[in-house]
């Protein structure tokens, strides 16, 4: 065996003693035999203190020693194969023996770990003859490791083969250990870098806007990195419902996520607590969560592989609770300080950019809303300036925007109300409430509008008053229905004021001549039984009795006619009421039915002067004559005869009830050039009527209050009129009365001519011109 | 001796029907066709009289009569004796039936049964008798 294949075996044998220390046996021993081991394998060729042995030798050793030792410079030389050399230095630092040092055996000194990667440059080094460099790491003597620069150069002889290698090795503990910390240093800033690059973007998002469901996302995801973490949830606070609801998720099972949809106080997840506390909560592992034993929220933990977990409040700048970021790892973790910080800036940026979202989205809102609201809303200073004016104020007023802002309030409000003004002005700056009221404002095309308006004062972000907003409801169409129903109320109440007052009326018509009636039946009876008692067979005095009994049953007689006038009259106005008023028309002359009427009507009052004018009057017919009809005198219409005779009856009743006695009725009968139509006339020189009076004669139950009329005639049930109406109408015709308070009244109808019907005589159209 | 009525009502009729009877009742019978009439009759009256008040008149009706009588009587009750006749009972008004209960007058409903009236009168006569007695 040569020396050089001594000295490989050696080094073989050194390595494999390493790797079976690393392998299992304290390192320190291991190092120590092997030392032991090599000293003895080595020791003569490794000598380099034997020749020098007397006491100053010593002393300048000790100071060599403590030189090398304080500057960490260690000078070496090897012998060309490197099976020997000069370890002196080496044999200070590290406490090797230098028979321990020789050949391979300084590798024990070497860190286990750097041992192979040390041989290997040295053999390569011998074997190619080049330069040696190397750091690694050797034990002190003291025993802890330091780090070595190591370099070797071969001294060349002129065949080119090696003669010796000189080196140094340079403690570079202090140079690593400045290097590692920037190298961990660097790696930091650059995870720290990246997580603020994530941070900026989004940002850069959030102010961008966009979808808020994939920012929420987005941040979810950045949480997610910072935290290292395998799982995360992103909540926001319902405050109303003082309530987390989730808005993004990830990693976990589908069945936890709906579970979590919402999550109040009272909670087991740290969610739960952070809201109740307002801060961080952090479960390194939920299976020694103390809150969380026996919850179903630890159910659903496990459920997702839940092991560790981290709620933080996202809170705005200003203070405000507005969700909750949450990450989850599989297995139990304790974040680091480092994590939650950037977290913490994580969740403020995204607290305070939700809420300006929110409140973004919340003034996008109002502003559609002013936009598009059928009010107008105008905002003005507390100086009464326009400075605000939306779409609905300039469809309502007719001012743009770019007219009105800047004018005075004053150009809306009418100059009689502009005193108001001042009162809303002088309540707004005293900072007093301002009751919502109805008022009118002008157009500006000078139209009075009426509004509903509502103040409210504009405050500064100090809270100082700065001005008003306004709201103004155009409310004329209220009005104007408000005061159709009150019309509409009003008439409902005549007309229910009417319907009682004809209840007592028709009770009091009904029954008084049926009052009369039986009274004088009841008479007629007592009478009767009274004069056969008393006549004792004697006719002539029975016959003296029983003769005013006679005039007693046919004053009966009448009462009775009397109510079964009343009684045809109720149910005339029953059938129109349901539509069944049946006419029976004809082909017949209204001269003659006018006449009739008047002959029938005027028979019970003889002293009355009642006179036919028109076409009867012109036919040469005077009423007292009463007989046949002069020719010429017809005018042919389509109608019921019974039902016109009716209609002459009342209007000519009417007349004698309520004109005064003395004086004259006209009954005129006359054609209408051009409307094809004949007129009947009755005109009285009674009191007379006033507008509203004609206005509302001819309805239901109507009756013109205060007028008197003629005595034991009776005051009917006011039906009679609306009867004539229907008829008339029934016919085609119309009815009216024209009249002059105080000055008498006339009641009139109209019905069609029959086709062909024209006056029979040319002098009677003549007549009916002239009239 | 004869106890004299006032009938009060604007249907003749009516007046004449009670006439009768009243007169057959030997009754001294006043007519009055309206409530102003009667208004003049009471109020120039001496005697103390029945009255047969229609209350549905023209004019004036019956009730404000009573009330107009009780105003000139500056609050003391007018002495004559009334009962009214009225062919809607149901519709005199609670204010009505109060002062109706305070007067004492008896109501009468159209159309009434000449016993009720004559049972009325003589009710009525008894009290004026009574009270000019007291």
């Amino acid at each position: 065996m040569t020396r050089e294949d001594k000295a490989l075996a050696k080094r073989d044998d050194v390595l494999a003693r390493a790797k079976s220390a690393r392998r299992g046996s304290p390192p320190g021993r291991i190092t120590l035999d092997a030392v032991e081991h090599a000293g003895t394998a080595a020791a003569s060729r490794f000598s380099f203190v034997a020749s020098i042995a007397s006491g100053d030798q010593r002393a300048w050793e000790a100071r060599y020693g403590a030189l090398v030792l304080a500057t960490g410079q260690i000078t070496w030389t090897a012998t060309g194969d490197g099976a020997d050399g000069d370890g002196q230095d080496w044999c200070l630092f590290t406490g090797q023996a230098p028979e321990a040092a020789g050949a391979w055996g300084w590798l024990e000194a070497l860190h286990p770990d750097d041992r192979a990667r040390a041989a290997s440059a040295w053999g390569d080094a011998l074997a190619t003859r080049s330069i040696y460099e190397i750091d690694y790491r050797v034990r002190r003597h003291d025993g802890e490791y330091r780090w070595l620069l190591v370099r070797g150069v071969p001294v060349l002889e002129a065949d080119g083969s090696v003669r010796e290698w000189v080196g140094t090795a340079t403690d570079i503990s202090e140079r690593k250990r400045v290097e590692d910390a920037l190298r961990a240093s660097e790696t930091q800033l650059a995870t720290e870098l990246a997580d603020m690059r994530r941070l900026e973007h989004i940002s850069g998002q959030l102010i961008q806007g966009g979808n808020l469901d994939a920012l929420y996302t987005q941040i979810l995801d950045a949480a997610i990195a910072v935290m290292r973490s395998d799982m995360g949830s992103m909540q926001m606070l319902y405050p109303d419902k003082n309530a987390l609801r989730l808005l993004a998720w990830k990693g976990f099972d589908p069945a936890s996520a709906a579970f979590w949809e919402w999550v109040h106080v009272e909670s087991g997840s740290t969610c739960g607590v952070a809201l109740a506390t307002g801060a961080r909560v952090l479960a390194p592992d939920v299976e020694t969560c103390d809150f969380m034993a026996g919850t179903d929220d630890l159910d659903f933990y496990r459920l997702s592989g839940i092991r560790a977990v981290q709620s933080t409040p996202l809170v705005s700048r200003g203070g405000r609770l507005v969700g909750m970021i949450s990450t989850h790892w599989r297995e139990s973790h304790q974040p680091a300080e480092r994590d939650l910080r950037l977290l913490d800036v994580l969740a403020r940026q995204a607290a305070d950019l939700i809420e300006r979202r929110q409140a973004e989205e919340a003034s996008a809102h109002l502003a559609a809303i002013v936009a598009s609201t059928s009010d107008a809303i105008a905002s003005k200073t507390l100086d009464g300036i326009i400075t605000s004016w939306n779409a609905s104020a300039e469809r309502m007023f007719g001012y743009t925007a770019q007219e009105i802002i800047g004018q005075s309030v004053l150009l809306l409000i009418p100059p009689d109300r502009h005193s108001e003004e001042d009162r809303i002005l002088a309540r707004l700056r005293a900072g007093k409430p301002i009751e919502h009221y109805e008022t009118v404002r002008v157009t500006k095309d000078g139209r009075p509008l009426d509004v509903s308006l509502t103040v409210s004062p504009v405050r500064d972000s100090a809270g100082a008053i700065i001005g008003a907003s306004k709201i103004l409801r155009d409310i004329t169409e209220r009005k104007r229905a408000e005061e159709a129903l009150r019309a509409s109320e009003l008439a409902l109440q005549e007309a229910n004021r009417h319907k009682d007052k004809f209840l007592g009326i028709a009770s009091h018509e009904l029954r008084t001549p049926l009052t009369s009636a039986k009274a004088n039946i009841q008479i007629v009876a007592r009478r009767l039984a009274g004069a056969i008692a008393a006549s004792d067979g004697d006719a002539a005095a029975l016959l003296a009795q029983l003769r005013p009994l006679q005039r007693l049953l046919e004053r009966s007689e009448g009462a009775l006619d009397r109510l079964g006038r009343l009684v045809d009259d109720l149910l005339d106005i029953s059938r129109i009421q349901a539509g069944k008023l049946e006419l029976r028309p004809e082909h017949v002359d209204l001269v003659t039915i006018v006449r009739e009427a008047v002959e029938e009507e005027t028979a019970a009052w003889p002293d009355r002067d009642v006179r036919l004018e028109g076409l009867a009057e012109l036919g040469g017919e005077a009423l007292s004559s009463g007989d046949a009809r002069a020719p010429g005198t017809v005018l042919e219409v389509e109608a019921d005869p019974d039902r016109v005779r009716q209609v002459v009856i009342n209007y000519l009743s009417n007349a004698l009830k309520y004109a005064p006695p003395d004086r004259p009725i006209a009954v005129r009968v006359e054609t209408r050039e051009g409307e094809g139509v004949a007129r009947v006339a009755v005109r009285d020189e009674g009191p007379g009527l006033t507008p509203d009076q004609q206005a509302h004669l001819f309805e239901r139950f109507y009756r013109a209050e205060g007028i008197s009329h003629l005595q034991g005639s009776g005051i009917g049930l006011g039906l009679g009129l609306s009867i004539c109406r229907e008829i008339v109408e029934r016919h085609g015709g119309a009815v009216g009365v024209e009249s002059v308070p105080g000055d008498g009244a006339t009641f009139w109808f109209t019905l069609p001519l029959a086709a062909g019907g024209d006056p029979g005589v040319e002098g009677e159209r003549q007549g009916a011109e002239r009239l | 001796m004869s106890r004299r009525i006032l009938i009060v009502d604007d249907d003749e009729e009516i007046r004449l029907a009670l006439r009768m009877l009243l007169e057959d009742a030997r009754y001294e019978v006043v007519e009055a066709p309206d409530g102003m009439a009667a208004l003049r009759v009471l109020r120039a009256s001496p005697d103390h009289l029945v009255v047969l008040l229609d209350n549905l008149m023209p004019g004036l009706e019956g009730m404000e009569l009573l009330a107009q009588l009780e105003a000139d009587g500056d609050g003391e009750p007018s002495p004559h004796a009334y009962i009214l006749i009225t062919a809607s009972p149901q519709h005199v008004v609670p204010a009505l039936a109060e002062r109706l209960a305070r007067l004492g007058v008896p109501v009468i409903a159209k159309p009434f049964d000449l016993d009720a009236v004559l049972a009325a009168v003589a009710a009525a006569t008894n009290r004026l008798e009574a009270n000019a007695g007291g």
